[in-house]
């Protein structure tokens, strides 16, 4: 990804905003700011990368209601909450939704820059996880109706001859679509197999990993 | 004329002095010496007469009886007044002296008849002395009027002070009669008021303050905030060896926010001042404006706006600024719990000045909150009235309260979409302000 990602900083405080504009393009960072959750919402364009440093208290749309509304956009920017109050439940709630993290004003230029940094790579981890997702999305919709069922029982453990016989064909003609669904998939191994069929949804790891 | 009473003997020594009549008020004479003195003497420079003039006939006699009684039932009501009853000459020097004011200003009849009345002038009176006398001088008519007078202990005391100017024959002024009541009491109770009014208004403020207190401290935060960024945006950029323009952008941008901060607190120390209201001439826009940084602060916490049309020709009023403000800051809590109560979306606040009529200022505030409930509009200028769980009742009577004292007029109106509107009205005219 070439695109250099933005900082989109959301207050309706104009001297708060142009401060953290000085900041952050004092440490080479790409700012944009604006000063109500509306006027970004109209602006905003969800391919572009970056992150949002948000206000929790604006008149009109608050911090939280945008939020919100990204949800339910479906939009997975990363979010900055910065607020005066920070008191307990309104950040319990923003983190809840999603928040990367949530600092308290005033604060220390390197806690805002660090928020960011994180935010940044947060999203531009997410928007790989993305693309590799449609890359194996991509790979899954040239695979023939034939092929997607020989892929599900094979990821899900079954033999060649189990699945022959749940498929009512025969060993040997299993083998060759095996083989087609391994080339199409670009997997060079069963393991590897399991592990696209887990990235993109179609099966869940027996233990979580978290 | 009737109210002749000194005898002709005495008259004749006395003919060339009468103005310096000496009249016993305090202490009139028995009914036998009482006839060698008068309470208002008309001096005539009597022609030599023969012995036989100088004896009265019948029906002189009973004229004479009957108008000494008649004296006597006047000098009764002077002598037992409780008013204070002096007569002095133009200059001053005093020439009666009743006991009413040996008992106000403790010198004894004895002791006043030798001095001057501008003893009994405390020193910021003088001015106001030196006028009245030149009006009296130049024979104006002079009203009724509220004075200091200085006791013979020290002490000043407030007087109402009614003076009548005694002619002589040729119309000129020769005497000024004075009648004080001493209203020291009346003034001390209407000043006990007065303090425990502000007392009340200031105690009001400063509970109201409190509850502003988390607004007040996100909205120093901001500039704050905008400081340290700042600070540290412009030390990063020094490091960095970036233009000196960028850094010295910075640095106004600092300066600028210190005083917004400024301002604020400027603000809240406004409101917690001590009680003593302090009257002098303001424009009402100015005071409007000046509430502006707390009123937007307190918006700002609930997600409102506060709109603002103040018209520029409005005449200056006079008041006490932070009163007045106080009386804004409460519309305008008012005006946010009306709206968080109603969960209207559109949350705006419009402080309104206009001129209502000629010589008088209106400063309006409306909201779109749940409105004033048709039983609710009668009570909700009493005391102890509220419909807050948490509320102390005192916000609106206390405001009442301070229009009353400005001499202005304080109401309430249903919008007809949505809300309602306080009102507060104030006479421009200046004169009748100060009076």
């Amino acid at each position: 990804m070439n695109v250099q990602p933005t900082a989109f900083i959301v207050d309706d405080d104009l001297s708060v905003r142009r401060a953290i504009q000085r900041l952050a393009s004092s440490v080479g960072l790409k700012v944009e700011t604006h000063g109500s959750a509306q006027e970004f919402l109209d602006s905003y364009s969800p391919s572009n990368p970056g992150c949002l440093v948000l206000d929790v208290r604006m008149p009109g749309l608050s911090g939280l209601d945008l939020q919100d509304e990204l949800n339910a956009r479906g939009i997975t920017i990363p979010v900055v909450f910065m607020s005066g109050h920070g008191d307990v439940p309104m950040s319990v709630r923003a983190m809840k939704a999603g928040a990367v993290d949530f600092i308290s004003k005033p604060f220390n230029d390197q806690v805002l820059l660090d928020a960011i940094q994180h935010a940044l790579a947060q999203d531009q981890k997410s928007r790989e996880a993305m693309a590799e997702l449609s890359e194996i999305l991509h790979r899954i919709d040239h695979l023939t109706p034939r092929e997607r069922e020989v892929f599900a029982l094979v990821v899900s453990g079954k033999l060649n001859k189990q699945i022959a016989y749940q498929l009512g064909t025969s060993e040997k003609t299993v083998k060759v679509h095996r083989g087609r669904v391994m080339h199409k998939m670009q997997a060079d191994s069963l393991a590897e197999l399991v592990l696209l069929a887990q990235a993109a949804g179609l099966c869940k790891p027996k233990v979580q990993s978290e | 004329m009737p109210c002749f009473q000194v005898t002709e003997m005495k008259k004749r020594r006395q003919t060339k002095k009468t103005s310096r009549t000496v009249h016993s008020l305090a202490n009139p004479p028995n009914s036998k010496s009482y006839k060698s003195t008068t309470i208002s003497e008309v001096q005539t420079d009597l022609p030599a007469r023969s012995l036989a003039d100088w004896l009265p006939d019948e029906a002189t006699a009973l004229e004479r009886q009957h108008t000494e009684a008649e004296l006597r039932r006047l000098s009764t009501i002077v002598r037992n007044s409780n008013d204070a009853v002096t007569i002095q000459t133009i200059l001053g020097e005093i020439l009666a002296w009743n006991r009413g004011a040996e008992l106000m200003y403790g010198y004894t009849e004895a002791e006043a008849l030798g001095m001057n009345i501008q003893m009994l002038i405390p020193n910021d009176s003088r001015q106001e002395a030196v006028i009245f006398a030149d009006r009296v001088a130049a024979g104006k008519t002079v009203d009724s009027f509220e004075t200091n007078r200085l006791t013979k202990d020290g002490r000043t005391i407030h007087v109402w002070l009614t003076v009548t100017v005694l002619l002589d024959v040729s119309g000129k002024p020769e005497a000024i009669a004075t009648t004080e009541r001493d209203i020291t009491p009346v003034k001390q109770a209407e000043e006990t008021i007065r303090i425990q009014q502000a007392e009340l208004a200031h105690m009001s403020r400063v509970h109201v303050v409190g509850e502003f207190a988390a607004a007040m401290a996100h909205e120093l935060n901001q500039p704050l905030c905008a400081i340290g960024i700042n600070a540290q945006a412009a030390q990063r950029m020094i490091d960095a060896n970036l233009p000196m323009t960028e850094v010295k952008e910075a640095l106004s941008d600092i300066l600028e926010n210190v005083g917004r901060a400024t301002r604020v607190v400027q603000g809240l120390k406004d409101q917690l001042r001590s009680c003593e209201p302090e009257y002098s001439t303001l424009d009402i826009n100015e005071v409007v404006s000046g509430i502006a940084p707390i009123a937007e602060a307190l918006g700002r916490c609930e997600n409102a706006n506060v709109v603002y049309c103040l018209d520029d020709s409005l005449q200056p009023v006079f008041g006490d600024r932070i009163q007045l403000q106080q009386v804004l800051l409460n519309l305008i809590r008012n005006a946010l719990d009306a709206m968080v109560a109603s969960q209207s979306i559109r949350r705006e606040i419009f402080i309104e000045t206009n001129k209502c009529e000629d010589g008088v200022a209106t400063v309006s505030v409306r909201d779109c909150g749940v409105g004033i409930p048709d039983d609710v509009a009668e009570h909700i200028f009493e005391p102890f009235f509220t419909t807050k769980p948490e509320g102390m009742g005192m916000g609106l009577a206390i405001c009442s309260s301070i229009i009353t004292a400005h001499r202005g007029r304080f109401w309430a109106s249903q919008n007809t979409d949505c809300g309602c509107t306080f009102h507060f009205s104030l006479p421009c005219n200046l004169e009748a302000c100060q009076s």
